[in-house]
């Protein structure tokens, strides 16, 4: 069994392989975890909060739910599509800066071909990665930043909102129906409605 | 999924960056946007559109639509102040103690530095703190959450209903 010391420092090691060269990947990773979490804590708000009437918590806990199951799915598809074209770009250098197109220029790569990947070409070039990954990482950022604006303030408060809506709909109506059911089927009582006469017949 | 990324970035045309605005923007938005920016970026923006779209959701009646668009401001704030807040203190703990320099010679300084890190601060290593800075933050975010979020968005939620309520009252 590794002893504790590796162990934390594969894990720093591994930390700085993954996400120092793509911080957009860290914003998409750390922003679904902190999601769930955020919509759980959420949601025992909603059932903590005495003050709201139960027929809103009807709509409002759905609502919750419904948010935090989109921002996850809407996030991580939007944000992680956004990130994979920025990076596309980037990596067959259809996007570029003078400085890498200057060191680009010596070799014969077809700059903007799908099948370029200037990363993985320059990779032991420490020079080339300066310049690279400060553009990449600036094009990961605004690919991230701009994914998680439009999921989680567009397109999922209007499409959580239908969601609770029809839930609360859903609840509202059952509720009702049960109230009539209850109105009209005769209370069972095992309890004789005349003790004392039943006594007095006793003999 | 990459078949269609391929497909959309062939038909994006081709940039040429010369050091213009552009480029310069994108540069100072990777050195200088991390995590913390990002959540006052979605929170703001979220300030910006997601009452307006709960106060004018025709699909429920007036009172929920109140309570609603209370609860996502109440919600918003307190995510706003706990998420930076977290965010940004533990990628401060991290770039405090990830110095770099030896790291066999250990120290609290050097507690967060890889092995593998470069003898010189480079983009990529700057990356790695706000990364590592994060993940730290994901577990203080996890106790936040329901520590601080839940009682502080009920509070706001309960603060702004009783407003707009009070608001509405008075107009009627």
């Amino acid at each position: 069994m590794k002893n504790p010391s590796t162990l934390w420092n594969s894990l720093k090691n591994t930390v700085y392989e993954k996400y120092g060269q793509e911080s957009g990947k860290m914003i998409v990773h750390a922003g679904v975890v902190t999601w769930i979490t955020a919509s759980l804590s959420q949601v025992a708000a909603i059932m903590m909060n005495d003050k709201i009437p139960s027929d809103q918590k009807k709509f409002l806990i759905p609502q919750e739910i419904a948010d935090g199951a989109l921002n996850v799915l809407t996030f991580y598809i939007i944000t992680n599509s956004l990130k994979n074209i920025s990076g596309k770009l980037v990596s067959t250098g259809k996007w570029s800066t003078k400085a890498i197109r200057d060191f680009v220029a010596a070799k014969n790569i077809k700059m903007g071909d799908m099948s370029t990947n200037l990363g993985k070409t320059f990779k032991e070039d420490k020079q080339f990665h300066d310049v690279y990954d400060q553009f990449k990482g600036g094009m990961d950022m605004i690919a991230a930043s701009v994914g998680s604006v439009v999921s989680c303030n567009a397109i999922t408060p209007i499409i959580r909102n239908h969601i609770g809506a029809n839930q609360q709909k859903n609840s509202i109506a059952k509720e009702q129906m049960q109230k009539k059911t209850n109105l009209y089927t005769p209370i069972k009582s095992n309890v004789n409605s005349y003790p004392a006469t039943r006594n007095s017949m006793k003999v | 999924m990459i078949n269609i990324t391929e497909k959309i970035v062939s038909k994006i045309p081709k940039r040429e960056f010369n050091g213009g605005r552009v480029e310069k923007f994108i540069n100072w938005f990777g050195k200088n946007i991390s995590t913390p920016e990002n959540r006052l970026i979605i929170g703001i923006s979220a300030l910006a559109s997601q009452p307006f779209i709960d106060l004018y959701n025709k699909e429920v009646d007036e009172k929920t639509r109140i309570i609603s668009c209370a609860r996502t401001l109440g919600k918003t704030i307190s995510g706003i102040i706990t998420g930076v807040a977290v965010r940004a203190g533990f990628i401060h703990l991290t770039k405090k103690y990830s110095e770099l320099g030896s790291v066999e010679n250990r120290q609290l300084k050097n507690f967060f530095t890889p092995s593998k890190a470069p003898p010189k601060m480079t983009y990529a290593y700057k990356q790695y703190q706000n990364a590592m800075g994060m993940l730290l933050a994901v577990f203080g975010l996890i106790i936040t959450n329901f520590a601080i979020d839940a009682p502080l968005t009920n509070f706001l939620t309960n603060h702004f209903t009783k407003k707009f309520e009070g608001g509405r009252n008075e107009k009627s």
